[in-house]
């Protein structure tokens, strides 16, 4: 009995889903929440304000913005509506976190990701609207990542951004030391510069042979005529991602565990080319590298795991902590929390850390989305970016504040009074049993019930 | 339903932002460098400077000075320092330069295996790490080498320990390449394994291949063979990783590390060089255990060797004590190599540079050349002496400073500079101090030959023949000649009080009027005099209080050593008044003393005896009676509706602002007012269960109280105006860290019942039940403290009689004294009673009308206690010259140095502090060059609680 009543749970959840991403698919109607605080990260706090969504798009916010007649009313009356949260870097929801090789750029995160995985539920019901899901660090050079929202049946629906970035990690993967990574790292991309000259060498022939020319000059020259042919159909699985992230295509996000890694990170990025679209990932000891950190391009993204740096005396063996937020917050180095499972919480942390509550709120929405280079759709409600929102019942730093509904491109995908699987978690399993019970007997009821009506007829 | 557990959640996780928080952790950032000098000198006893001509036979020069500008060394001086350059004097302190590490193990915690030339150990230098453990043993510069033991591993490189990233840098990153001959090489080459990618069609898996090369033979051919692969690759074609960082390293002109440890190992390293001979690469040979039995072999094709000499300390660390080793490693290699002309480079050790030279010049090397394999010859051998290694002019300013004599066991490193700057120090606070000397006079009449003493934290910690060395102590070895002795007392003296011509009585808290050292003090210090019992030259009848200070002091609490020591009373008249009128003010001292002594004996009793039946039933109605009140009052008053009273009443309160989230309304205050004082409480916002509860005052407009929470912050506080009757308005402050706004509306009036849980206040000094305490006499006090042994007696009289008098009086009540001032007292010595000393004049003559006696001698074949007084304020510092005078005139040295020291802390009751070297005591010492009393003997130090008086 108690079998059968689990298969129906998870049979309404998965038709949840199913209605929700059916839902995704129709982003044609027109959206309007209203009567709500809006905290929108960039640009002011509205008190009481509307937010209008069409095609799944914010068109227009403010405190006057009418409704027009088609469209679908949420009451958002004293609630606040807060972007959908981002989280720059992710591996939970993945089959494995980790591949086991050193350098895996031809794998893709596409292939891992389960979208059953009931971290995508829970992610959904903290508020995330968008998660970057990659390799986890234990890698030299690790997989494709790729951009989604919680919310799909297969991987295709859930996808925001398909080919997002790579793993690259200075800090060694297991079993390995600084020297044996780097010069693994260095191999790789040594390698890549030699092939892609072998073939670029090849390309300038075959070009040359389909004008009907002969090729007259030395191979140097070859291949640097021939550089600009290499298109990406030519080019070796192994190597593809590699070349995409040289050209700009593809980002690379780098993991600095350690203070001294930034330095490696920077000579590799200046060396491969890859220093623009570079995000770096920090450990917990970097903050005493911060100055490193200064004019880089993107936020560094700090993994929740990392927020606080423990250094023991080698002598006196007393215990230092330090919250590196607070440095980096100090130091004006912006920064995106990440792989947090509270994050919300998380960023009442920092203010509890002394960290301003502007750059707290920043470092759970726009920054994630600088981090991954996807703030113009994504990270605060502005208009034309997607409407991906959370409507919170308080102010997103209350402890006492739920997250009541989440839009994903302006489709009420989650709310909380029809989360099942909350309510259970939140009542003592007795009380589920009664509940489910009380139910079951109330269906039954209203199965006969029609009988009896015909019956009178 | 769900509302209340949520709220149940909500405020756990409030909570847990609480104390989870951040209160709990430091500032962020780190310290930021002290200001440090760019352009200074150092001044030491010696520096090594093996490179100068007039370097003794140990390398050091003695007379010069270290000039630093720009993190370099500018050059070592002679004579005077340059104009304006800030000196740094190191005192006795020896100067090195950092040494050099052939073996770093301080990343060895995350090493992996080498993986062939490809892996630079640069690469994994972390300039943020923690290089304390690497600075104690005063290493600046290591070669960071390649894990594992792979046949070729890897490259070493350089590096130094600098306390910044502009200082911790990589001096070099290609040093060497590191090939293993030893027998036990495990592994073959990295690239034959884990192809790091899938097989697929058109990749095929390859197998793993067997490790090469598997012989002795093979190595040789493996080497030659890749050497020469790597040669022809020439930068053209599809290339090997391996094989072209081996090519780039043929071209950088460093040298190959052979790693051969046995005597075959080291016979095959030599072959292998001698068929690679033709690819032009310079060698040197490490680990070489057995290189004894090679020494001729060695010296014949000229490499340099790093010896790495045993440790116990290392093995203690891999935990193979247990490991049997067929062979071993002579510490007498180095010399035996030395001969044949091979430059040796010391390590191993366990890290411990200094005691592998030590261990290797105990086992024949010369001081100088063990110094130098760890200095200068690393330095070459890795290619940076044009930066490190030595003092020359244009080094790098790396430097350490030692407490001794770097070979010695006793030496330890105690501050280390990088680059010009001091990278690190060990902690100065309170430092140990080990003083040695040929003899030690402990003031009572022992002698200690050849031994030391240890003082830490300005006590004498041990005295003896050989004490503990706490690695951190200054050392002080002031020969075999010479001559140790307590700090002397001055009896007698006026410091501090020279133009006083107050007349104190005995009340009048002299210690009180006491600064600090002045600099009259510092002479006195310098001359030998420790400790001085200080009191205005003038005294009244009733006597006064006398002061032991001490001479030179870090601070006022370490100047005064005792506020009252001693009581100094002034006598005159006929004997009979004197006799009387001291009787008197003795018995009735002795009578309040008593009554003092018997109350504290009772009290204890008391407090010992409080568990027991008797005063239990005393004090449980005690209790009851008052909580009753309280509660009547409180039940009284409750009802009790003053209408006048503005504040008293039930408050209905909303917070606002600051951390709160949004604005809570409906929370209940309850304040009571009584006349200014306040008290109340207010609904915790996070507890609602329980409120808190503040207390405070009221001016009839402000109300500033402090809340009773416990928050991470601070102190709460609580301020608010009444604006208008009824309406309270203004802020509750978290520690000054944030504040919350506060607005309240009274909803009912009249004084509610506050229980406000109270700290048990102490225990009063009569107990209730207990005995009942004697009335304070302030005047009495002092010659309390006399009756009960804490204090001593001076006595200034007028002529010969009342010498007699006052010892008589004073030998009825037991009591020491010493008597000042008693001319013509060699006709009484007979009649003197008990415990009487004089206190020699400072003519060391008494002198009457009719006779001249030299009195130290005298006294002393009488058995007569005798003290040395100076009567001075800045002459104080001729105590010494008097008490050698007195030996001059035959006083015994023996007697002497007692009367300045253990009789002088005896008779004023000083001796659970000063007067003698014991364990205990404070670590005030005189080190003389030879006989203390002797007029051709220096005193060379003095050292008050273990801080030398400079």
């Amino acid at each position: 009995m108690r079998k059968m009543m689990r298969n129906l749970g998870a049979a309404l959840l998965v038709l949840t889903m199913v209605a929700a991403s059916r839902g995704l698919a129709q982003t044609r109607a027109k959206v309007m929440i209203e009567g709500a605080r809006i905290v929108p990260v960039v640009g002011e706090v509205i008190e009481k304000g509307n937010i209008l969504v069409e095609d799944g798009r914010i068109t227009a916010v403010g405190a006057d913005v009418k409704a027009p007649f088609d469209a679908k009313v949420i009451d958002a009356s004293g609630k606040t509506v807060f972007p959908g949260l981002v989280d720059p870097l992710q591996w939970n929801g993945l089959d494995v976190s980790n591949e086991s090789q050193d350098v895996t750029p031809f794998t893709e995160v596409y292939d891992s990701i389960d979208p059953s995985d009931r971290y995508f539920e829970e992610a959904l019901r903290g508020g995330y609207t968008t998660l970057h899901m990659s390799h986890a660090m234990n890698c030299v050079i690790g997989g494709l990542s790729r951009v989604v929202h919680p919310i799909g049946m297969t991987v295709d629906e859930m996808t925001q951004r398909a080919d997002c970035g790579l793993m690259i990690s200075i800090f060694p993967k297991r079993n390995y030391d600084h020297a044996v990574q780097m010069a693994v790292l260095r191999d790789t991309f040594t390698e890549l510069d030699r092939y892609l000259d072998e073939l670029a060498e090849k390309r300038y022939a075959e070009e040359q042979e389909k004008k009907g020319e002969k090729v007259t000059v030395g191979p140097d020259e070859a291949r640097k005529l021939g550089r600009d042919l290499v298109r990406e159909s030519d080019l070796d699985r192994r190597y593809l991602n590699l070349w995409r992230l040289k050209q700009g295509k593809i980002h690379a996000f780098v993991w600095c565990n350690r203070a001294m890694d930034v330095g490696h990170a920077m000579s590799l990025a200046e060396k491969v080319g890859f220093k623009e679209n570079m995000t770096l990932v920090t450990g917990s000891e970097v903050f005493k590298n911060v100055a490193a950190l200064k004019g880089l391009k993107r936020p560094v993204i700090l993994p929740s795991g990392s927020m606080v740096f423990t250094e023991r005396d080698r002598i006196t063996l007393e215990e230092e902590d330090t919250f590196v937020a607070s440095v980096y917050a100090d130091k004006k180095i912006p920064f995106a929390l990440s792989t947090t499972k509270e994050p919300l919480y998380d960023a009442a942390r920092l203010v509890r850390n002394g960290v301003a509550r502007q750059t707290a709120l920043e470092a759970v929405t726009i920054n994630g989305a600088r981090a991954i280079g996807l703030d113009h759709m994504v990270g605060s409600i502005e208009v034309g970016k997607l409407a991906n929102l959370v409507i919170l019942t308080g102010d997103p730093l209350d402890a006492m504040t739920w997250v009541d509904g989440v839009l994903v491109n302006g489709v009420l995908v989650y709310e909380r009074s029809k989360d099942k699987r909350l309510r259970e978690l939140m009542l003592g399993v007795a009380e589920t049993e009664e509940r489910r019970k009380a139910e079951k007997s109330e269906a039954d009821k209203a199965e006969k019930k029609p009988a009896g009506e015909n019956e009178k007829k | 339903m769900q509302r209340n557990h949520s709220s149940v959640l909500a405020i756990l996780a409030a909570l847990l932002v609480l104390t989870h928080g951040g209160a709990a952790f430091t500032a962020p950032g780190h310290q930021e460098d002290e200001k440090q000098p760019t352009h200074y000198v150092v001044k030491a006893a010696k520096i090594f400077a093996p490179h100068l001509a007039e370097a003794d036979a140990e390398g050091f020069v003695s007379d010069r000075w270290l000039e630093v500008a720009d993190g370099r060394v500018k050059q070592l001086g002679l004579g005077a320092p340059p104009e304006g350059v800030e000196v740094m004097d190191m005192g006795a302190a020896w100067l090195m330069p950092g040494l050099v590490d052939m073996g770093a193990e301080v990343f060895r915690g995350m090493d992996s295996d080498g993986i062939g030339p490809r892996y630079v150990a640069a690469d994994k230098f972390n300039p943020f790490a923690d290089f304390k453990s690497v600075w104690d043993m005063g290493v600046t510069t290591a070669r960071l080498g390649v894990p594992g033991k792979r046949f070729i591993a890897g490259q070493g490189s350089v590096v130094k320990f600098g306390g910044s990233p502009e200082t911790a840098v990589v001096l070099a990153r290609v040093a060497d390449l590191q090939v293993n001959f030893n027998d036990d090489r495990g592994r073959g080459e990295a690239d034959f394994e884990n192809v790091p990618f899938p097989s697929s069609a058109d990749v095929p898996y390859e197998p793993k291949p067997e490790p090469k090369p598997q012989t002795r033979l093979g190595r040789i051919a493996a080497l030659k063979g890749d050497l020469a692969a790597a040669r022809a690759l020439a930068g053209a074609g599809p290339e090997d990783a391996r094989l072209r960082a081996l090519a780039d390293f043929m071209t950088s002109g460093r040298p190959l590390r052979i790693d051969a440890r046995r005597a075959a190992d080291i016979a095959q390293a030599l072959e292998a060089l001698r068929a690679i001979d033709a690819f032009g690469l310079s060698a040197y040979i490490a680990g070489a255990d057995e290189s004894l039995a090679m020494a001729e072999s060695l010296g014949r094709a000229g490499l340099p060797v790093v010896f790495e000499v045993d440790n116990a300390l290392a093995r203690l660390n891999d935990a193979d004590w247990n490991e049997v080793r067929p062979w071993r490693r002579d510490p007498s290699a180095p010399a035996a190599l030395e001969k044949m002309g091979v430059p040796v480079i010391l390590g191993g050790a366990g890290s411990d540079l200094l005691m592998a030279a030590s261990i290797a010049v105990g086992a024949g090397l010369s001081p100088r050349s063990a110094l130098e394999a760890i200095s200068s010859r690393p330095a070459r051998l890795l290619g940076v002496a044009d930066r490190v290694g030595s003092l020359e002019t244009g080094r790098d300013a790396d430097f350490i400073v030692l407490n001794g004599d770097p070979l010695s066991s006793l030496s330890h490193v105690q501050q280390v500079f990088v680059g010009g700057r001091r990278a690190w120090e060990r902690k100065v606070e309170d430092r140990p101090l080990v003083v040695r000397a040929g003899r030690i006079l402990d003031g009572l009449g022992g002698v200690i030959l050849d031994g030391e003493i240890l003082i830490e934290k300005g006590k004498i910690v041990a005295v003896g023949r050989s004490v503990p060395h706490p690695k951190n102590a200054d050392f002080v070895d002031a020969g075999p000649g010479a001559t140790v002795t307590p700090g002397f007392i001055d009896v007698h003296s006026h410091l501090g009080f020279e133009n006083d011509r107050a007349v104190p009585a005995p009340d009048v808290p002299l210690a009180d009027a006491l600064g600090g050292p002045g600099p009259e003090f510092a002479d006195v210090a310098r001359a030998g005099v420790t400790t001085a019992l200080v009191s205005p030259p003038r005294v009244g009848g009733g006597g006064a209080q006398v002061a032991a200070v001490k001479t030179a002091a870090r601070d006022r609490d370490d100047f005064v050593a005792k506020p009252v020591a001693a009581v100094k009373l002034a006598v005159g008249g006929s004997s009979d008044n004197v006799r009387s009128s001291l009787t008197g003010l003795l018995s009735k001292a002795k009578k309040y003393q008593e009554a003092w002594a018997k109350y504290e004996e009772e009290l204890a009793k008391f407090k010992s005896g409080a568990p027991a039946p008797a005063p239990e039933p005393a004090s449980k109605p005690a209790e009851e009676k008052k909580e009753e009140p309280a509660e009547k009052d409180a039940a009284k008053e409750d009802d009790e509706v003053d209408a006048s009273d503005p504040l008293s009443g039930t408050w209905s309160v909303t917070l606002s602002g600051g951390p709160m989230p949004k604005p809570q309304e409906g929370l209940t205050a309850k304040i009571r007012l009584e006349g200014e004082r306040v008290a109340g409480t207010i609904t915790n916002p996070l507890d609602t269960d329980e409120d808190a509860t503040f207390q405070g005052s009221f001016d009839g407009k402000t109300l500033r109280a402090e809340i009773d929470v416990e928050t991470p912050f601070g102190t709460t506080t609580l301020i608010a105006r009444l604006e208008k009757p009824e309406n309270l308005s203004g802020a509750i402050s978290l520690g000054g860290v944030m504040d919350i706004d506060l607005k309240a509306t009274r909803t009912k009036k009249g004084a509610p019942k506050i229980t406000i849980p109270v700290a048990a206040a102490p225990a009063p000094a009569s107990a209730p039940g207990g005995p009942k305490a004697p009335k304070l006499d302030d005047k009495l006090e002092p010659l309390r403290a006399v009756f009960d042994g804490r204090a001593g007696v001076i006595v200034q009289v007028k002529g010969a009689p009342l010498v007699r008098t006052v010892s008589e009086v004073f030998d009825g009540f037991k009591l020491p004294v010493i008597i000042l001032d008693g001319a013509g007292m060699i006709d009484v010595l007979d009649e003197l009673k008990g415990e009487t000393a004089l206190a020699l004049p400072h003519t060391l003559v008494d002198e009457t009308d009719e006779k001249r006696t030299f009195l130290p001698e005298r006294l002393e074949r009488k058995g007569i206690k005798m003290a040395f007084q100076s009567s001075a304020g800045w002459g104080a510092n001729g105590l010494p010259f008097l008490a050698r005078m007195a030996v001059r005139g035959g006083l015994g040295s023996d007697t002497a140095l007692r009367a300045l020291t253990g009789d002088a802390a005896r008779l004023l009751r000083l001796d659970d502090t000063v007067g003698a070297i014991k364990q205990g005591l404070d670590g005030d010492l005189l080190i003389f060059d030879g006989e203390p009393f002797d007029a051709r003997s220096r005193l060379l130090k003095v050292f008050i609680r273990g801080r030398e008086v400079k």
